[in-house]
């Protein structure tokens, strides 16, 4: 029997393995994907948020541990656990040099993101990178790692994890350990509960990580009165490609055009402000937006006087010569689009358009005003990029206390059952969103989870 | 095994990849490929042939590659990247018919090495008589009673005027192709970053963050740079050797063989062995790498250079061993023989790398600083 089960194969059940074994319990670490697939939503990321007093070799200036809380409170609007919330920005400095210490790589951010060098310790590589050298330094410290084990069922008694049920190439097995970290993400792969918990509409939304984040680990505990963390309908939606994969699109599928043009729902009819801030600053609402459209769609329509102001993306754009073309290619009621773009042309004030200020090119008298760089849809060859939702990950889970202990509904700590990661999110994060805080916290969460399941 | 690409298609499977990296650019920070591809929005031929050299082959941005298979995008940039460079190789060989000798590059090389080792024999028993190859000989000249001062030098003379010609003409097409000028080479500054990072293998090493590359699995590591380094330093060291030795000759009129502790055994027997370990150290490393990241069909290229180098070396230590006994005229000729092939073949051979990487690190120098 091992000391402690890791569920999950991502940053936050790696830190979680590596810590434990570090205090020199047997681990075992069940990840449900094959080994290709290994990671989780980590395998997508690229960052992670470190407050930090003074420049590190890959993090600029001095970003503190109040502005990073302020930062959080701000996105959240205070829907935060401020004890946990301490604890993850607090040792968030810790925990960098604790990867860089066990062989993980940071890097100098360089271009295409979001300047975020500040705030934000880049990884080496990206996300896979990261995970590839937790799991060799897992191997290093004799970690047994299973993979196409899904776990499927916690047997809970008494506040007691007993065993789990797991599904595996063999067939249903048993495995028991003294202690269990739960480190399997969120739920936003399973469609169906996507469904109950979305609407009807999820049906159309695009999954922009792994495909393995099934949620039946989050399900099995909700089930046994574990008590619940976050609203099943929060998270994270960004829009994105409409032609993005199903699965494990990740940032490829981003379109950074929104501000430059005007986005129309299949109807051809504007629905929203689309220069109200800068991009980073909005993309993550656009995701709900075009989530309440008809069919959750939209469409972006640019002119070539902006087709080089964004970063490339990775599905060629639609694009005609004339705006009747456009629409047809973009199976949206021609007459109707004409009049949208015409009469939003017509309400545009001339001014100087500045893609790096929040400038003075705006429309005015219409329904809907874009209140920064509205320019003229006038100057073939005319573009457009259909959008979509894209979910990158739920915010319900399990409440956690600073040990990262996991609690039951009727108040009581579980005696051996511990959590971290995407499933525990939602005690910091109860709404919005700060970006690579998701990686902070698995990461912060891990370590303690794992230092603690070593010593049940 | 995966299907082989025609060219076109090769082409057309990069340009698809460099507009995911593209819109990634999570490798930004793996060697220069990926902060040079952001200067771009699409991808002409000559810029893919660009890209394909500068790779050092370290394949991280394979195991850190989020759309790596079994991902449907199905990104294998060093493989890709790999078939592209071979197929750059092909396209700026001098004379251009001999571009195809690298797509049968194995076969190529082991038929020069036998017609080589043919000929030295030939020489050998024709120009002075079959008894030598059983003989001691000793003191100044020993090797001349094998194969004759004059034969030895005019042939080597001829190969290396051929082999400069070659090596010149593949690069300036490589240059002009690239969209660069010759007027630009004469800028001193990009031959010293160029020469910087090459004497440095920089990228290699995982730049300057020096991780190394993850050449067997997803694991970094400095081996493959240290191998190389080996391999590369062992080189340039039997180079010295020979050309001091030319200079005794010629400028001196001190004759082979010289002692063990002149300039020219020093240089010649630590670089052998330097290239001794190199090689069998690179083709270990082959042997045990992960398989997906790799161009297999041209593995042959990889391999018969690498043996060749070895063989060169590794009868040259043998030949220095055994230089006063009677195995000394058998072993000269093999040797000879060796050193023959290595040089009719350097043009078309796996060498070329060294050419256009240095090439494309020169182009490399020229855009870094925007």
């Amino acid at each position: 029997m091992y000391d402690v089960i890791v569920i999950g194969g991502g940053n936050a059940a790696l830190c979680a393995a590596i810590s434990a074994a570090e205090e020199g319990a047997s681990v075992l670490v069940l990840e449900s994907s094959p080994k290709l697939w290994r990671g989780g939503n980590s395998q997508h990321t690229r960052n992670m948020r470190v407050a930090h007093a003074a420049p590190t070799r890959c993090l600029t200036e001095c970003y503190s541990v109040e502005e990073f809380y302020e930062d959080l409170l701000k996105v959240t609007k205070g829907e935060t656990n401020e004890e946990l919330a301490k604890i993850a920005i607090g040792q968030s400095e810790e925990m960098y040099h604790w990867l860089e210490e066990r062989g993980m790589f940071f890097q100098k951010s360089i271009s295409g993101t979001l300047s975020l060098s500040r705030t934000n310790a880049f990884f080496y590589g990206g996300g896979k990178t990261l995970v590839n050298c937790e799991f060799q330094k897992a191997k290093d410290l004799g970690i047994t790692i299973l993979y196409n084990h899904e776990v499927e069922w916690l047997n809970i008694q008494n506040e007691r994890v007993e065993s789990l049920v797991v599904n595996t190439p063999t067939g249903k097995k048993e495995f028991k350990a003294k202690a269990i970290i739960a480190a399997s993400g969120g739920f936003e792969s399973n469609r169906e509960w996507l469904r109950e918990a979305w609407g009807e509409h999820a049906k159309n939304f695009l999954i922009r990580g792994t495909r393995f984040n099934e949620g039946k680990v989050l399900k099995s505990m909700l089930n046994q009165n574990v008590q619940a963390v976050g609203k099943p309908e929060q998270g994270h939606a960004v829009a994105v490609d409409g032609r993005a994969p199903l699965y494990d699109g990740g940032i490829v599928t981003r379109l950074d055009c929104v501000p430059f043009g005007i986005v129309v729902n299949k109807n051809g009819k504007r629905f929203y402000n689309e220069g109200e801030d800068f991009w980073p600053k909005r993309y993550a609402i656009w995701g709900r937006l075009v989530a309440s459209q008809p069919d959750q769609v939209g469409n972006v329509i640019i002119d070539s006087k902006s087709f080089n102001l964004f970063m490339p993306s990775v599905f060629e754009p639609c694009k005609a010569e004339t705006l009747e073309e456009l629409a047809e290619l973009l199976d949206i009621p021609k007459d109707e689009f004409v009049e949208t773009i015409h009469s939003y042309n017509a309400h545009v004030e001339e001014g100087t358009f500045n893609p790096d200020t929040l400038d003075n090119c705006c429309t005015k008298g219409l329904e809907v005003n874009k209140t920064h760089w509205a320019r003229k849809i006038d100057t073939p060859p005319f573009y457009g990029y259909t959008l979509r939702p894209g979910i990158t990950f739920t915010y319900l889970g399990v409440k956690i206390d600073k040990d990262a202990r996991v609690y039951m509904d009727n108040g009581n700590p579980t005696k051996n059952l511990f959590a971290t990661g995407e499933i525990v999110a939602g005690n910091i994060l109860g709404q919005g969103y700060l970006a690579g805080t998701g990686m902070t916290i698995g990461a912060v969460f891990g370590r303690i989870a794992g230092k603690g399941a070593a010593h049940v | 095994m995966s299907k082989i690409l025609s060219l076109k298609e090769n082409m057309q499977v990069a340009r698809r990849a460099m507009e995911i990296c593209n819109a990634c650019r999570y490798c930004e920070s793996l060697c220069p490929v990926f902060p040079e591809i952001t200067r771009f929005r699409t991808f002409s031929d000559h810029d893919l042939n660009y890209f394909a050299n500068l790779c050092h082959n370290c394949k991280g941005c394979f195991h850190g590659c989020q759309y790596a298979p079994p991902h449907e995008f199905d990104l294998n940039i060093p493989k890709t990247l790999a078939e592209i460079r071979v197929e750059s190789y092909s396209q700026y060989a001098y004379p251009k018919a001999f571009g195809k000798l690298f797509f049968k590059n194995g076969t190529l090389v082991s038929i020069i090495i036998a017609i080589s080792l043919a000929l030295v024999f030939i020489a050998g028993s024709l120009l002075n008589n079959a008894d030598s190859f059983f003989s001691a000989y000793s003191g100044i000249g020993s090797f001349y009673h094998v194969i004759p001062i004059k034969l030895m030098s005019g042939i080597s003379m001829l190969v290396c005027a051929y082999v400069a010609v070659a090596f010149f003409m593949g690069f300036k097409q490589f240059w002009l192709e690239s969209g660069e000028k010759m007027s630009d080479l004469a800028n001193v500054a990009l031959w010293k970053s160029a020469l910087s990072d090459m004497l440095s293998l920089r990228h290699l090493g995982g730049g300057d963050e020096g991780h190394g590359c993850t050449h067997m699995d997803d694991r970094y590591s400095q081996t493959r740079k240290w191998f190389h380094h080996a391999t590369f330093y062992g080189f340039a060291m039997t180079i010295i050797s020979t050309t001091i030795a030319a200079v005794y000759h010629y400028g001196f009129g001190w004759h082979a063989p010289y002692d063990m502790a002149s300039l020219p055994v020093i240089f010649g027997t630590i670089g052998g062995i330097m290239i001794v370990i190199g090689t069998i150290g690179l083709s270990v490393i082959k042997v045990k790498m992960d398989p997906v990241p790799v161009a297999q069909q041209f593995l042959g290229m990889e391999y018969s250079f690498i043996a060749l180098l070895f063989l060169v070396s590794f009868s040259g230590l043998a030949l220095l061993f055994f230089r006063e006994g009677i195995y000394m005229p058998l072993l000269l000729c093999i040797h000879l023989g060796f050193v023959l092939a290595f040089f009719l073949v350097l043009p078309y051979s796996k060498f070329v790398h060294a050419l256009y990487r240095f090439g494309a690190l020169l182009k490399y120098a020229k855009y870094k600083e925007h």
